[in-house]
């Protein structure tokens, strides 16, 4: 168990490593990103460029830019081109309202999902699974954006039953911060619960099939007792392992769009923002934040897999 | 003749009217894209990029602004110009819907493409070799897949976006959709090639490789004539629905101004600029909306019974969906 | 005859498919009486194992159309109700099913599987079904109850699953047991050691056992009475001495005559004293333990541990052994699927322990394999043209020469050429095994590898494929090292035997030596636990 800890723990530190070289290669590499010309602003003269070149250190070699940069970035004293303001203050500031986003929606798709899952396994085949498959197949097919647009201008602007966008924090008001955030939550929950209807219906059906289902009924079980002890067990187990990878990835950045439409202020939009500009630091730091909830995601995943499922063990 | 895996699998799919019907909608959307110059010319008569601030049209015997003076444009009317209505700019918004199908059904089409095709080769091989092939291969897919779906779009497209790319022979110019086409296909590589790897690595513990092995068979015939026609099923499955993610992917990055770049139309990018007068015009974000979601539903509904029919015990393609 | 149990008047099920109508079971009728074993006896698809599951409620398929009557009691199982029959199931009627692997939820602690079915049942604590769950285990002869009790099934060895299997049917003390292939999935010293639990459980309980299995000498084991089912029909029913002393139907005939038996007929040594084509010196095939990474030259887990066999042309050298003997990775190093970890391998005098794959490709012609899983050995996606040209195109020959020999080896081992155009899919299990066998005759070897050939094949078949391989020995003058864990068969066709244990060869002799004086305890063992091949009166309790 601690070798697969140290193992995982490696391959995270490297993944990472790669990341940010990649991300900040993305943004250096490429022809005509020199970022002291786009700073200096609308014609600038070739020494104004220079001495933004200089003072920022646009001239040195790029390995050496990127260790100063990554030095920044983890040392929390990385500023951004632009506004010139503290990156890690700013993620800071945006980390509430993108984990209250992400926590609220994923229980929501969780449960709804499971819900819609199980009753369509049920009733495979019949009338209702059928409508439960279309519904699923319209929530998955409904972008973020313009799902999100339109429920904040019919819900919330000309119905006025909720706030038009906007972010109020826990501390403050518990409850403003929930009646914000019914709406963002469930723009973003419709697609995952559409896809997790899906993806469990096909998981229970499968496991209907097994032989010790079979078991379980040639036992005298009641049927209640066959679905929630020896199916739904077993089916749970893949999506629970899906659920903490889309945990990681709304935070990381999948929430961006939901955030940029109700005018969240959070990480994702920061990293949104920050990317329009070819900002490097916040990019940068954005990224590897996203990166390191991904990664974190994964192992906690791959963890969590082997103490659901007893045959798969770690050593 | 006997009955190929094939034909069974399409007389499944033949029976299952829903998926079909689906299937036909997302022909006759293609088609309709591609007689976007024919209605421009024949039945509106504007070209997609054509404005008209000032113009009058007549509807009911009254002359009335294409674009009212506080800056309101006219909503749909039944004829063929300005079918759908104006945009802010008095341009017909049927017409640059179509041509906005165009580029997004192009670029959503031809990035799948490239996903299945990347997806593919990177699984076979790290899946048939092992070993350290399969170690590069797997940290390399490890590194797309941590990087946040569209953070990577994103920052990819702004990148691109400024300065196109130069890598030997390809070049992509700035401002070019094959930009879109090749982040769109890349960052969803991961998504796919891992349920192939996976299944790969199934399938060499299968005696048959094993047979093909003992006959004297090399790497390469192995995969191309032994492996590969086993996992057509699995791309066959996963084609609509990448189709359906990569027009999605496409339409969030034009909403976010990394896409296709105006006055250049794309669903994406209508919608970006209907969001902001959705109160005097609403009919600019719901139109390309509706389109957009059309499509999606079309692909995603005829995918599932492609998928019901070719294999109906796998739901690893639903796993692809990070946006 | 005491009152039956169970009695069954004309049973029938169909089920509704792609492909039309199937009558799965065909107007089966008898009775069950206390205390007594009833074997259902048949190949697979006679109906057999539906009916079983009929009886207990437990068809799946929704499109079965089920008629007749099942009367067990008073009261009637065909028709009654889910609620009915949910009470029945586990506590009169129990069931043991064939892989105990798959039957058994693999997240659920074995007591607590055990205990779950008592307390569906019976009024009682937890705690009171745990220890009664716990006692059941040690009952079924689970040593060391306790500890076991809160392994995963993955955790036991197959037969101690069978066992929690078997705990868990008798958990209520039902008054009929239905056993469905219950020995299938268990290796022969595993299975010996489970009849003899299911027939001790019979007498102390007296319930009456529904055998059902596709092996007649787990019959003469076990049975009082034999009905044999073929094609959905009872085609003949009766004490089982009669049924295989005087068996009255053409159908039990031609299956009782298929069985391999340890008392048939010998072959004539057909071993010259040429020089052997292949020769296996001290071979050592291993497999790193745990994760390869950072690990190369750490440990490794022998699957064959020094192993010095050779052949002679024409000579067929038998190989058995328990599963995890190490016998079919020996097969993979014959024929250098694998690379010996040491040792040599030498075939038609050419040393090819360290052979590429390239200089390999001249000899595949001539050293072959042939497999067990003869549905995973084709490629799905192929058509058997396709699968036996293979070698045929890599070998060079003319795209025009190709088909014709497919024909010519198609029909060289009994296929019509119309199954050439066909789809593994589309063949039966012993078509798909004549397939193989072509792939591997098609650029005429001098030995072949058989491994476990007809252990997927029901006995009839087994003995048509049996046939066919005599006689392409005999025409072509192949060489085979025939695999196989099966006791019976191996002695039918081998001139010497080899038994394996452990991944280390335990005896080497010529087949009647070795069948009638064992010189190694272990493989006096495996003969001793092999079924007998005519039921013995007053044999319960002879074997432990």
């Amino acid at each position: 168990m601690t070798g697969f800890v140290v193992r995982r723990l490696a391959q995270m530190v490297v993944v990472l490593f790669a990341v940010s070289v990649l991300t900040f290669a993305i943004f250096n590499v490429i022809p005509n990103g020199d970022p002291a010309a786009r700073m200096a602003g609308k014609s600038p003269t070739e020494s104004q460029i220079e001495a933004i070149r200089a003072e920022w250190g646009f001239d040195e070699p790029l390995p050496v830019q990127y260790v100063r940069t990554m030095e920044q970035v983890l040392g929390g004293s990385a500023i951004s081109y632009f506004t010139q303001l503290n990156v890690r203050e700013e993620i800071l500031r945006g980390l509430p309202r993108t984990l209250s986003l992400a926590i609220g929606a994923a229980i929501l798709w969780m449960a709804f999902g499971v819900a819609l899952g199980l009753l369509g396994a049920m009733r495979a085949g019949r009338a209702s699974d059928r409508l439960i498959t279309f519904v699923a197949l319209v929530g998955v097919s409904l972008p973020v954006f313009w799902l999100g647009a339109l429920l904040s201008h019919y819900l919330g602007f000309k119905a006025g039953w909720f706030p038009n966008g906007g972010y109020v924090p826990l501390t403050e008001d518990p409850l403003g911060w929930a009646y914000h955030l019914v709406l963002p939550c469930a723009t973003l929950a419709v697609l995952f619960i559409g896809f997790y209807s899906r993806v469990l219906r096909s998981s229970v059906l499968d496991t209907m099939g097994e032989d010790y289902v079979r078991t379980a009924r040639a036992k005298g079980l009641g049927e209640r007792q066959v679905l929630l002890r020896h199916v739904l067990r077993n089916s749970l187990i893949p999506i629970v392992t899906l659920w903490g990878l889309d945990f990681g990835a709304v935070v990381a950045g999948g929430a961006i769009l939901t955030e940029v439409v109700f005018d969240l202020q959070g990480v994702g939009q920061y990293a949104a923002e920050s990317v329009g500009q070819l900002d490097v630091p916040p990019v940068l730091a954005v990224t590897l934040f996203g990166a390191f909830f991904i990664v974190v995601a994964n192992t906690i995943v791959d963890i969590a897999y082997a103490a659901l499922d007893p045959r798969i063990r770690v050593t | 003749m006997g009955q190929s895996p094939w034909r069974l699998a399409l007389r499944r799919l033949r029976r299952d009217r829903v998926a079909l019907v689906f299937g036909a909608l997302f022909v006759v959307l293609v088609l309709a894209a591609l007689a976007a110059p024919l209605w421009a010319s024949a039945v509106a008569d504007r070209a997609p990029d054509r404005t008209n601030e000032t113009g009058k049209i007549e509807v009911d015997g009254r002359q009335v602004d294409v674009v009212s003076l506080d800056g309101v444009p006219i909503g749909p009317q039944w004829r063929g110009e300005y079918f759908l209505g104006a945009d802010a700019n008095g341009r017909d918004v049927m017409v640059r819907l179509l041509y906005g199908a165009r580029n997004s059904l192009l670029i959503g089409l031809a990035a799948a493409l490239l996903t299945a095709l990347l997806a593919t080769m990177v699984g076979l091989v790290a899946g048939y070799f092992g070993g350290w092939v399969d170690a590069v291969a797997r940290s390399t897919l490890d590194v797309i897949w941590a990087f946040p779906v569209i953070l990577l779009g994103v920052a990819l497209g702004t990148a691109l976006a400024v300065g196109g790319l130069r890598i030997g022979p390809l070049e992509l110019e700035a401002g070019s959709m094959a930009i879109s086409i090749v982040v769109i296909a890349v960052v969803y590589v991961p998504y796919m090639a891992r349920p192939i790897r996976g299944e790969v690595l199934a399938l060499r513990e299968r005696e048959f490789v094993e047979a093909a092995h003992a006959q004297g068979a090399g790497p390469l015939r192995t995969m191309a004539s032994e492996l590969l026609p086993n996992l057509t099923s699995t791309i066959v499955v996963f084609a609509p629905l990448m189709v359906a993610n990569a027009v999605l992917l496409e339409a969030a990055l034009s909403f976010l101004g990394v896409g296709v770049v105006p006055p250049d139309p794309s669903w994406g990018n209508m919608i970006d600029s209907g969001v902001e007068s959705m109160i005097t015009a609403p009919h600019l974000a719901i139109a390309p909306g509706l389109m957009l979601v059309l499509t999606v539903l079309a692909l995603n509904v005829f995918g599932d019974g492609v998928r019901d029919a070719f294999d109906p015990r796998s739901s690893a393609a639903w796993g692809t969906r990070r946006l | 005859m005491s009152e039956p149990l169970l009695s069954v008047r004309d049973l029938s099920v169909a089920f509704e498919g792609e492909r039309g109508r199937l009558q799965a079971v065909d107007g089966v009728s008898f009775d069950l009486a206390p205390g007594e074993v009833l074997a259902l006896v048949g190949e697979s698809g006679s109906g057999k194992s539906v009916t079983a599951l009929t009886l207990m409620g437990l068809l799946a398929a929704r499109d079965a159309r089920i008629a007749g009557s099942a009367r067990y009691g008073d009261g009637e199982l065909i028709g009654a109700s889910e609620g009915e029959l949910r009470k029945l199931r586990g506590e009169q009627l129990a069931m043991v099913f064939q892989d105990p692997l798959s039957s058994l939820n693999p997240v659920v602690r074995v007591a607590d599987q055990v205990a779950e079915q008592i307390l569906a049942h019976r009024d009682v604590s937890r705690q009171q079904a745990r220890e009664r769950a716990i006692a059941l285990l040690s009952r079924v002869g689970i040593p060391e109850p306790e500890q076991r009790a809160d392994a995963y099934p993955h955790e036991l060895s197959g037969g101690m699953r069978q066992r929690v299997m078997i705990a868990m049917a008798l958990s209520c003390e039902p008054r009929i047991l239905i056993a469905d292939e219950p020995t299938t999935a268990l290796d022969v010293t595993v299975q010996a050691q489970i009849l003899a639990l299911i027939r001790a459980l019979r007498a102390e309980t007296g319930a009456g056992v529904l055998l059902i299995t596709h092996d007649f000498g787990v019959v003469a084991e076990l049975a009082d009475r034999v009905a044999v089912m073929h094609a959905g029909r009872i085609v003949e029913h009766g004490p089982v001495e009669d049924v295989f002393e005087r068996p009255e139907s053409a159908h039990t005939r031609r299956l009782l005559a298929a069985v391999p038996r340890l008392d048939g007929p010998l072959r004539e040594p057909r071993v010259g004293d040429e020089a052997p084509v292949l020769a296996l010196e001290d071979v050592e095939v291993g497999f790193p333990v745990g994760r390869r990474l950072l690990r190369r030259g750490g440990e490794r887990r022998r699957a064959v541990d020094g192993v010095t066999l050779s052949i002679a042309p024409g000579e067929t050298v038998g190989l058995v052994g328990e599963s995890g003997s190490g016998k079919s990775t020996l097969a993979r190093a014959a024929v250098r699927l694998l690379e010996p970890t040491a040792g040599s391998v030498t075939f038609a005098g050419r040393d090819i322990t360290r052979a590429r794959r390239r200089e390999l490709v001249p000899l595949r012609a001539e050293l072959q394999i042939v497999f067990q899983d003869p549905y995973g050995s084709l490629n799905p996606r192929k058509t058997a043209r396709d699968i036996v040209g293979l070698p045929l195109r890599l070998s060079g020959l003319p795209k025009a020469e190709v088909g014709p020999r497919v024909e010519e080896l198609l029909e060289r081992v009994g296929l019509e050429p119309a199954h050439a155009d066909r789809w593994p899919h589309e063949l039966s299990g012993g078509q798909r095994q004549r397939v193989g066998i072509a792939r591997a005759l098609a650029l005429s070897p001098r030995l072949v590898v058989l491994d476990e050939p007809v252990s997927a094949l029901d006995v009839s078949v087994q003995a048509q494929i049996l046939e066919l391989l005599d006689d392409l020995q005999r025409d072509l003058g192949l060489a085979y090292l025939f695999i196989s864990h099966d006791l019976r068969v191996v002695r039918q066709v081998s001139d010497r035997v080899a038994v394996m244990r452990g991944g280390r060869l335990v005896e080497l002799a010529p087949a009647a030596d070795l069948y009638a004086r064992p010189q190694h305890p272990y493989t006096a063992e495996l003969l001793a636990a092999v079924p007998v091949a005519r039921p013995v009166r007053g044999r319960a309790g002879t074997r432990s």
